[in-house]
């Protein structure tokens, strides 16, 4: 045996995958080449000290919220996704929404609604309510709705949208008015979204 | 319950059971972080990468055969997921000329861990890191893993000679960086 065919051998060798004739031949190989059993030790030391080093552990507490990380992710995607379908049907369905919405509040809010911050759940609902009497084709629209105001139940339930059914007014009217109560626990607190 | 098969977990998943998803989460989120931590030394980056492989894998279940094995397709999923962030981020070193040897990343957000680590330790994970992509996912699917040559040539794409060929190429090449510490 020469020793390149020695030195193909030596990975299956180090995993105890050899037997037989080839394992006699490898031997009596090594047993006559020093260069060979010398590159055999340093790959057998380079396995030991790859063995030898694991890698740095976790941070405490990642563990412990792995999954709610990767449930919260499933959800953001499906937000996501639910949001990108709908952009191109605005008219259909979040502007549907929107038309309700300005049909049973029948209202403008007073102050300029763009000097409006996105510092609380709160200020982004008045946002809404403004773009609802403006730009209601605007894409800022449905993410404030699909981010801010609606719940993933609430997502679901205008997901149907896209499937026509006798309960369609009903469900619009029903999610108009979630917003409508919501428009007025902001700006009418003291009525408590009567 | 936590002892049902995968493919036992998968078909409850298809039937609307999400339980079995955490179950199958529990069951490999060791695995598919650590794997995702050896082909990217950087925990964050591990992280995500892992996580969003059981994202894909939620969303992608209609596409799972049950004739193949759930541990190899989600490998697949960070295998894959793990060599493109890799290219972007030396596509995005590139770009903006930044020092290439920031690429073999760090093995915690932390200084202090990095300082925790010995001499040995940084040798490895750089020699692993310097790797070929592909040579990289073979080497840790093989090495640390303990796949299958025709495992591992399922998962990476290449037949079983190449992955053979791959994973001596790979570990010749760690032996040379590593001669001063194993000479």
């Amino acid at each position: 045996m020469r020793c390149s065919q020695a030195r193909r051998l030596f990975i299956d060798f180090c995993e105890g995958e050899l037997s037989g004739d080839l394992l006699n031949r490898l031997k009596s190989h090594l047993d006559a080449c020093p260069r060979c059993r010398q590159q055999l030790r340093s790959l057998q030391r380079t396995l030991a000290v790859l063995r030898e080093v694991e890698p740095a552990p976790a941070p405490p507490g990642f563990w412990e919220h792995y999954l709610v990380e990767v449930r919260r992710k499933i959800d953001a995607k499906n937000r996501s996704r639910w949001l990108s379908r709908l952009v191109p049907s605005l008219g259909a369905a979040a502007a549907a929404i929107l038309l309700v919405f300005l049909l049973l509040t029948g209202r403008q809010k007073e102050q300029n609604p763009l000097s409006v911050s996105w510092s609380t759940e709160q200020e982004s609902i008045g946002y809404v309510a403004y773009l609802g009497t403006s730009v209601a084709e605007s894409v800022d629209v449905v993410q404030v709705l699909g981010e801010k105001l609606l719940s993933s139940d609430e997502i679901a339930s205008m997901e149907s949208l896209y499937c026509p059914s006798e309960q369609m007014t009903e469900q619009i009217t029903q999610i108009a008015e979630e917003m409508r109560l919501a428009y007025e626990a902001y700006y009418n607190p003291q009525k408590g979204g009567e | 319950m936590d002892n049902d098969s995968d493919i036992l977990l998968v078909r409850r998943l298809k039937q609307g059971d999400e339980r079995a998803f955490n179950q199958i989460v529990n069951r490999y989120q060791q695995r598919l972080y650590y794997l995702a931590l050896r082909m990217v030394n950087d925990h964050e980056d591990a992280a995500d990468i892992s996580q969003e492989a059981f994202v894909k894998a939620y969303e992608g279940l209609s596409k799972f055969h049950e004739n193949s094995s759930l541990y190899t397709w989600l490998y697949r999923i960070v295998i894959n997921s793990a060599i493109n962030h890799q290219r972007k981020k030396r596509l995005w070193a590139f770009l903006h000329l930044e020092d290439m040897k920031s690429l073999s990343g760090s093995p915690s957000g932390s200084p202090d861990k990095v300082l925790e680590r010995n001499e040995l330790a940084d040798a490895v994970d750089k020699a692993i890191q310097e790797l070929p992509e592909k040579q990289k996912a073979i080497f840790v699917l093989r090495y640390y893993e303990n796949l299958s040559h025709r495992e591992i040539a399922e998962i990476v794409g290449r037949s079983v000679g190449a992955v053979k060929a791959s994973y001596f190429h790979a570990v010749n090449k760690l032996r040379k960086a590593l001669a001063r510490f194993v000479e």
